[in-house]
């Protein structure tokens, strides 16, 4: 069989509004009118929170679900935060650390791991990077011990970097290069919607710069960022609190705080005028369409808010932009989007995009489907939403956030603490997003829109 | 009711490490013992039958109607199925779609329709004080869809544009390929329609699709998360025990071909090769099938732990995953390797891979690696029945392959009585190199030349 993929070139239309800075005057104390749904009683987790002196956060969450045990480790460094010339590479170090430590060789993290019933991962997000492990419960120990071991002794060689740099181009292949629509919503999306460098530049890396990335920037990077004090070591399971923050203490007590330099500036300019942008994709048979606003700063009243804009315009069959562009119009299967593509709605600490994306004919002018767009998003900024609506979205909301909390094994819950632990001291913030979610009154959602979905 | 309490973890100690540098890590605790949860089956009068099993601790339900009909039951109407099950979508003849999506958000989740080969699963999880306003919705649209006519050259629309969209992907490309040759004339070959086939498609088979296959026979309803049984139960016979008996299931088990072949597909440009390559073999109802899953998990099935991966990825770097699988039909199954690999590389790549295939045939694995297997099999045990989902999903391959408890009971006894000689036999067995599918999807003018140097691909490559 023998096919010729010469596609006609197509452009994905792309908008982008909106400012990053904070935002105006809130209502101080939140409307419970009739217009907005009691708070119901809520799921609560249960939380400790300690600091081991040498600045290592470490959150325990007991569950007796099941006899496992989920161990996540999570440093304080992303993606937006890896240096000019070394693009892609917070997420080719990601690599590395699966690559050997003082006390286990190559492999050796894997066959303790997996050889005795559990799971890995590794991910590289914007702002932070994480590692955890699912295991049976017995295995709390020796997982505590391989993690503690990379954490502090990480053998990084020349034939590992060479050989995982093979593997991260082989995933960017994979995952970017040879699929229709990847690159225009995970690279070009955000390098059109951000002025800064940090925030919008290819993350998965340019090859030229893979190819420079080498042993000493490696030990460099690991110097600096993957200290006891710019981490948190989230435990969710069958677990005795008490028990397990002695086993991260024997483990991790020891190692070494190191200084960390500051953040970055990853601050945006406040955006005034809309923003248009064009990606020709050799590989895509039809226009994808996509748009990004700039969202409140994350985890302020604001940004709660937006969630439920998110929830109301975006996030399911019923949403506002589904009813409009897929059920009334017919001009895509689906729209997409949210709050944050490149990680959830609680991971991040700089700026957040809110983004939708939809696929459709050629037939369709993108100026049509944007003025469509504009319009359903234009009635959040008009009319105070109706209670109905704001008591759904608030609905769908409370459910996810349950979904997330007990989904992958307690790798969800751990993912929320470990965020709230990491950018704000804070994880008991787990049992608070409920009520603040509850409080926002339909006030607060038009003021948003109108601050943050400006045209 | 009945009930299954399994010691699965009494089985695992901490298994070895093959290299260790300084110091060893601290012993491993005592393993617990994992109970799965209880479970209540019972059947209507009209022969659908129900499985109810309590879970966790989240105030959320899941529940999922399987159906058994799918892309089988649709004959050379290929994709049919698939459009029938996006128009239940659009409304019941009491609500319109709006009003479902809204309904069912409302509950606190979705409503989903999907389409697989052989099942259609329809399925709502909801907050745990309104499983039974679930049900009654989840029987509303599976009982009284609309199939409205108005909803149709919309939905066909977006079934066009997605279509040409699937046919761009390379792993799409592959499938394409391989299950023209794996399955012949059965429905099974067919991965995507044509254009034309889809334009013909209307309301009227549509309707027959859905009347000729949908009823309470075919049907298991499953539900787990935290809910009121005797509720649950109540609501299940009230909004179900009148649904027609309708069809008896049907039954068309393919014979896939053990004839070997290669098939090129070219992409120009493409910076990777998407390479298959696939047999039919013994499947989860065979006596043996623990010593394939065995074989499978030590050659690609067992992620970092499996000796492709460690070769093709860790040692080499010419992809970022390899791995080895099979997948079970009724009564049909098919295992198959899959990588997606640098283009330069695509030539080494399947050496790689037809030398491990002869390795696992010939030398018997040491206990070490058999035993990191079991332990990994043994972990991921507990967490594949430690999710709504997850026990949801175990309970419906049970179901549908008419497996006896001791599938789950005896699970992990049988893969430690599986021997490195077994191994051999199997693999040697299961996974001739001349009954190979093989498909590659890349750009030809750097791809051919290296096929050319593989020796296994030689009788492909005569002329």
């Amino acid at each position: 069989m023998m096919r010729r993929w010469l596609i006609p070139a197509l452009a994905g239309a792309l908008m982008v509004a909106g400012c990053a800075g904070p935002v105006g005057p809130g209502p101080a104390t939140p409307d419970r009118g009739s217009a907005h749904a009691e708070p119901e009683a809520h799921y609560r987790v249960p939380v400790t929170y300690h600091r081991l002196e040498n600045g290592l956060k470490v959150v325990i969450s007991p569950d007796t679900t099941a006899p496992v045990v989920t161990v996540a480790v999570y440093y304080n460094v992303g993606l937006r935060t890896e240096p000019r010339g070394l693009t892609g590479f917070a997420h080719l170090f990601e690599h590395m650390m699966f690559q050997g430590s003082a006390n286990l060789p190559k492999g050796g993290f894997d066959q303790l791991i997996q050889g005795n019933g559990g799971i890995i991962q590794g991910q590289t997000k914007p702002d932070m990077t994480l590692y955890y492990e699912v295991v049976p419960t017995h295995m709390l120990a020796p997982v505590l011990w391989a993690e503690a071991d990379r954490m502090a002794r990480l053998a990084v060689t020349e034939e590992n970097l060479d050989n995982q740099r093979a593997v991260v181009k082989n995933e960017y292949r994979l995952k970017i290069e040879n699929q229709p629509y990847s690159r225009f919503l995970s690279v070009e999306l955000s390098a059109a919607a951000f002025e800064n460098w940090h925030n919008g530049h290819n993350f998965w890396g340019e090859m030229e710069d893979l190819d420079a990335a080498s042993v000493a920037s490696a030990r460099d990077f690991y110097r600096t960022y993957y200290a006891p004090n710019n981490a948190v070591v989230v435990i969710v399971g069958d677990v005795d609190p008490e028990a397990a923050l002695a086993l991260v203490t024997e483990h991790f007590g020891e190692l070494e705080a190191r200084p960390r330099p500051p953040m970055p500036d990853l601050s945006e300019p406040r955006q005034e005028k809309e923003k248009t942008g064009t990606y020709l994709d050799p590989l895509a048979p039809q226009p994808m369409l996509a748009f990004a606003y700039h969202a409140p700063p994350p985890n302020t009243e604001a940004y709660f808010a937006m969630e439920l804009i998110n929830q109301i315009l975006l996030q399911g069959a019923d949403s506002q932009l589904y009813e409009r562009i897929v059920t009334d119009k017919g001009y895509s299967s689906f729209v997409g989007g949210g709050l944050n593509l490149q990680g959830d709605l609680f991971d991040a600490i700089g700026p957040v995009l809110f983004a939708g994306y939809l696929i459709h004919d050629l037939e369709v002018s993108p100026a049509e489907i944007v003025a469509e767009i504009d319009d359903v998003i234009d009635g959040l900024r008009r009319e105070l939403v109706d209670a109905e609506t704001l008591n759904r979205a608030k609905l769908k909301f409370r459910s996810g956030f349950y979904e997330a909390q007990g989904g992958s094994f307690g790798i969800g819950r751990a993912d929320l603490l470990a965020a709230f632990a990491l950018f704000h001291d804070d994880p008991s913030m787990i049992n608070r997003v409920e009520p603040e979610m509850a409080s926002v009154t339909p006030e607060l959602i038009r003021e948003v829109a109108q601050e943050y979905l400006r045209p | 009711m009945r009930r299954m309490n399994i010691a699965i973890l009494t089985l695992l100690g901490l298994t070895a490490i093959s290299a260790l540098a300084g110091e060893a890590p601290p012993a491993a605790g005592a393993p617990r013992e994992f109970n799965l949860p209880e479970k209540t089956v019972f059947a209507l009068d009209n022969g659908m039958r129900v499985t109810m099993v309590p879970f966790g601790q989240l105030p959320k339900v899941s529940m999922v109607l399987r159906v058994r009909t799918g892309n089988l039951n649709e004959g050379d109407e290929t994709w049919l199925a698939d459009l029938a099950g996006a128009l239940m979508q659009e409304g019941t003849t009491s609500l319109d779609s709006k009003a479902v999506n809204r309904r069912a958000a409302e509950l606190g989740g979705g409503i989903g329709v999907s389409v697989g080969a052989e099942t259609t699963s329809i399925s709502i999880s909801s907050l745990s004080d309104k499983e039974t306003d679930a049900i009654a919705l989840l029987a509303d649209v599976v009982r009284h869809p609309a199939l409205p006519e108005s909803e149709l050259e919309r939905i066909r629309a977006d079934f066009l544009r997605n279509l040409s969209i699937a046919r761009v992907r390379p792993q799409g490309m592959a499938a394409v390929a391989l299950n023209a040759r794996l399955y012949g004339d059965h429905p099974f070959a067919a991965v995507y329609p044509s254009e034309d086939q889809l334009l013909r498609y209307g309301i009227d088979d549509i309707r027959r699709y859905y009347g000729s296959n949908f009823g309470a026979q075919r049907s298991h309803l499953f539900v787990s998360g935290r809910f009121d049984p005797d509720r649950m139960r109540a609501a299940v016979e009230r909004h179900f025990a009148d649904w027609a008996p309708g069809p008896e299931v049907y039954i068309d088990v393919p014979q896939p071909t053990r004839i070997g072949s290669l098939q090129v597909v070219d992409r120009p440009g493409a910076p990777q090769s998407t390479i298959v390559a696939a047999i039919p073999v013994i499947g989860v109802d065979d006596l043996h099938y623990s010593r394939l899953m065995m074989a499978n998990d030590i050659l690609g099935g067992a992620g970092f732990l499996s000796r492709l991966f460690q070769n093709l990825r860790e040692d080499k770097g010419y992809t970022y995953g390899a791995s080895t699988s099979t997948s079970n039909n009724f009564h049909s199954a098919i295992w198959r390797f899959s990588a997606d690999v640098a283009s330069e590389a695509t030539g080494p790549s399947l050496s790689e891979f037809f030398s491990e295939l002869r390795r696992i045939k010939e030398e018997p694995p040491d206990t070490a690696e058999m035993d990191r297997i079991r332990g990994y099999r043994g972990g991921i045990f507990v967490l594949a029945n430690a999710s709504r989902s997850g026990i949801i999903g175990t309970l419906a391959f049970m179901d549908f392959h008419d497996l006896p408890d001791t599938y789950l009971t005896e699970y992990l006894s049988r893969l430690e009585a599986v021997t490195g000689q077994e191994v051999n036999d199997m693999a040697s067995g299961q996974w001739p190199v001349t009954g190979l599918s093989i498909v590659v999807v890349g750009d030809r003018a750097l791809i051919d030349p290296q096929l050319a140097d593989v020796e296994e691909l030689a009788p492909y490559l005569a002329d």
